[in-house]
């Protein structure tokens, strides 16, 4: 790697903008909307009180002003500086197909997470989980799944007592709703 | 009740089989989180979270302590074995505990690595138990411009000391911030940002956003580099004696690395993390094997291992005396305790000595247990290491997805758990530090709360926020750290300019 000489670097104005950088600029941008759209809310449909009452509204204002102040300084600092440089990797290949497909099962495991319930939702999910990330065969996938599933949910829930959704196993669900 | 008469109460509290058991289950359950890829101590004490709701406040409060003290020691347990830091604070470890371990001596180094942890702990909790009565009647000279110089200033400087550049720290901060203004509004009871979505109305619990930004992004990252674990090294309980030598060698280490934990913990910002740093900056500095550092020294061990226990102990100080929560974990931990109706602030200690006095005890008992589990239970914690992790990561999910669930038993907790951890994967990918937006989205409303008192108590006269010493002290200090390094570097640039170019001059001549 060759050093730069001082004179080098002021002869450079700018250095290159790397994909860090540039996702910078997009948090910043993003940020800056929100920040926008934050404090017109606020203003147009928060009271704002008086100055010895101050409303509602006082707060997120100066709040609104703060996320618009940062968002200006993530973009200056992303756009002129090079305090946080290098690129952002990002998998490809097959790595990237399973990022995303467990993306989608997570989505779909959430999504349905009301309606199948915990025993069968967590079940679901950790079968896909494991037929995504390891390489067992689908028999061994479904039986560990289900076996992992079944567990940690007793464990919480008739273990800890904590309440999760029952979903279709529940009283009023479609197969808990047969046995009653 | 003096200081010491406090400490035994506190003990005799804690030793009831409940507060025991809560302190065991959260040591060992800490050990596993911190062991685990995956889970820190932050969504490990977030995950515990809604179970502590259904204890008693004491043992809730002991088992996140416990949690706390036991991911640590987990995480640095991997740092030594493997070379994979389980959390920041154990960054500094791995240099030195690695290569121990390829000298094929890491059994000792994690024995040093308990026993000054145990050492520092004990050190720290001696100074808190002498500090809090002090900090506590200084506290009660407190006022809402005091608190609020003291929330305000503490969260700038939290936001400044833990990102990298300003923006990595400030942006997270705000957006943590303004996450915390959404739902009712607790003076007027307007509905602020629900957009009649009546879920909104109880605003962001800070358990989805938690685990979100640091468990299920930390899972997404590590599904798309599954290289990030390394073969695991196993250690025989024989093999886990020091020799004399390396005894003699971490003495003075765990003294110096306890007395620098304690001071950074007593400090806004990451605070286990930079004392792990400046301890081993220390002992690079002033120890007589400083030449080995780096090549596996117990000195690279004791010292920062001290340091990280003395200051997640000294960080309580803060907690418990003035209710300022320093670190994401004990922002968690102050969501805790106004769950079970506990205030903590200067008032703490009069009127729930039983919780103030119990939570130092229970401090220093999680460090016994820590002792007792982990060292004879090492083979245990490594296997642990062995899950295949097709089967690890979709479990942690799973519970994740609960225990957002639980919280509150609401589906918009699970939403926002998951959109919080895609927003944590590409803001970590960008190099932003989350911390301060978990403390920003604790610290928002008590920020507010304290405005909003000032500005009724001084009818609307906004200099009553600069009446006192102490909030323009706290300002001050605020302002320094803010803006002081780079106001240094603008003066260090025009001193080395000037000599620049009177050497250039000179050469010219």
């Amino acid at each position: 790697m060759s050093r730069q000489s001082p004179a080098d670097t002021t002869r450079t104005a700018r250095p290159a903008l790397g994909s860090k950088r540039k996702g910078r600029l997009v948090v910043g941008g993003v940020g800056l909307v929100l920040g926008l759209w934050y404090t017109w809310y606020t203003w147009a449909n928060v009271p704002m009180g008086t100055q010895d009452r101050p409303g509602a509204g006082v707060f997120p204002l100066a709040v609104g002003i703060a996320m618009i102040a940062v968002s200006i300084l993530a973009l200056a600092e992303a756009w002129l500086t090079d305090a946080v440089s290098g690129e952002v990797t990002f998998p490809k290949g097959e790595k990237r197909r399973v990022l995303l497909l467990m993306g989608v099962a997570l989505i779909a495991f959430v999504g349905l997470y009301q309606f199948l319930g915990q025993y069968i939702a967590s079940s679901l999910f950790l079968i896909a989980g494991l037929s995504l990330l390891g390489n067992r065969s689908m028999v061994r996938n479904i039986v560990y799944g289900t076996a992992i599933g079944v567990v940690l949910s007793a464990f919480f829930m008739e273990l800890l007592s904590v309440r999760l959704p029952e979903g279709l196993l529940g009283p009023t669900g479609l197969i808990g709703g047969l046995f009653l | 009740m003096n200081p010491w008469e406090g400490l035994l109460y506190g003990l005799e509290l804690v030793f009831t089989p409940q507060l025991l058991l809560a302190a065991f289950i959260g040591a060992a359950a800490g050990t596993a989180i911190g062991v685990l890829p995956g889970l820190g101590p932050v969504a490990g004490a977030a995950l515990i979270l809604p179970l502590t709701f259904t204890l008693q406040p004491a043992a809730g409060l002991i088992m996140i302590a416990g949690v706390y003290a036991g991911s640590m020691y987990g995480g640095s347990t991997t740092s030594v074995l493997m070379n994979m830091p389980g959390e920041a604070a154990s960054v500094v470890t791995a240099i030195d505990g690695y290569e121990m371990t390829r000298k094929g001596r890491a059994g000792p180094a994690l024995s040093i690595m308990a026993v000054g942890s145990f050492i520092a702990g004990t050190i720290a909790i001696i100074l808190v138990t002498l500090m809090s009565p002090l900090l506590s009647n200084v506290a009660l000279l407190f006022g809402p411009a005091e608190y609020l110089a003291l929330t305000g200033g503490g969260l700038l400087i939290l936001a400044r000391v833990s990102g990298g550049s300003p923006a990595s720290g400030f942006f997270p901060m705000v957006l943590g911030v303004l996450l915390g203004t959404v739902g009712v509004e607790q003076v007027t009871g307007f509905f602020r940002f629900t957009f009649g979505i009546q879920d909104l109305a109880l605003g962001f619990s800070l358990v989805p956003v938690a685990i979100g930004l640091y468990g299920i992004a930390e899972i997404l990252l590590l599904i798309e580099d599954p290289d990030r674990a390394a073969k695991v090294k196993s250690v025989k309980l024989r093999e886990l004696l020091p020799s004399g030598e390396e005894w003699r060698r971490a003495w003075a280490p765990w003294g110096r690395g306890s007395l620098v934990g304690f001071f950074f913990g007593l400090l806004p910002g990451p605070s286990a993390t930079l004392s792990s740093f400046a301890s081993y900056r220390l002992e690079k500095a002033v120890s007589k094997h400083r030449d080995e550092m780096g090549t596996g020294a117990v000195e690279g061990v004791a010292g920062p291992e001290a340091a990280n226990n003395s200051a997640a102990v000294g960080s309580l100080v803060p907690l418990l005396s003035l209710g300022l929560p320093f670190s994401a974990t004990f922002a968690l931990m102050l969501a805790a305790m106004v769950v079970q109706g506990i205030q903590p602030g200067p008032l703490l200690i009069e009127q729930r000595p039983d919780i103030f006095w119990s939570l130092i005890a229970s401090m220093y008992v999680a460090n016994v247990m820590l002792l007792i589990l982990n060292l004879p239970l090492v083979g245990i914690w490594v296997s642990l290491l062995r899950i295949p992790k097709s089967m690890l990561m979709p479990g942690i999910i799973v519970i994740a997805v609960l225990g957002a669930y639980s919280t509150r038993f609401n589906m918009l907790d699970v939403y926002v758990l998951v959109l919080l951890g895609a927003i944590g994967y590409f803001l970590r990918k960008l190099d932003f530090a989350l911390a301060s937006m978990i403390v920003g989205l604790v610290l928002g409303p008590f920020i507010e709360k304290h405005f909003r008192e000032g500005m009724f108590l001084s009818r609307g006269d906004l200099s009553y926020f600069l009446d006192s010493g102490i909030a323009i002290g706290m300002w001050v200090v605020a302002i320094v750290v803010l803006f002081g390094g780079g106001i240094w570097k603008l003066v260090r640039r025009r001193i080395v300019g000037e000599e620049a170019e009177k050497v250039k001059l000179e050469v010219e001549d």
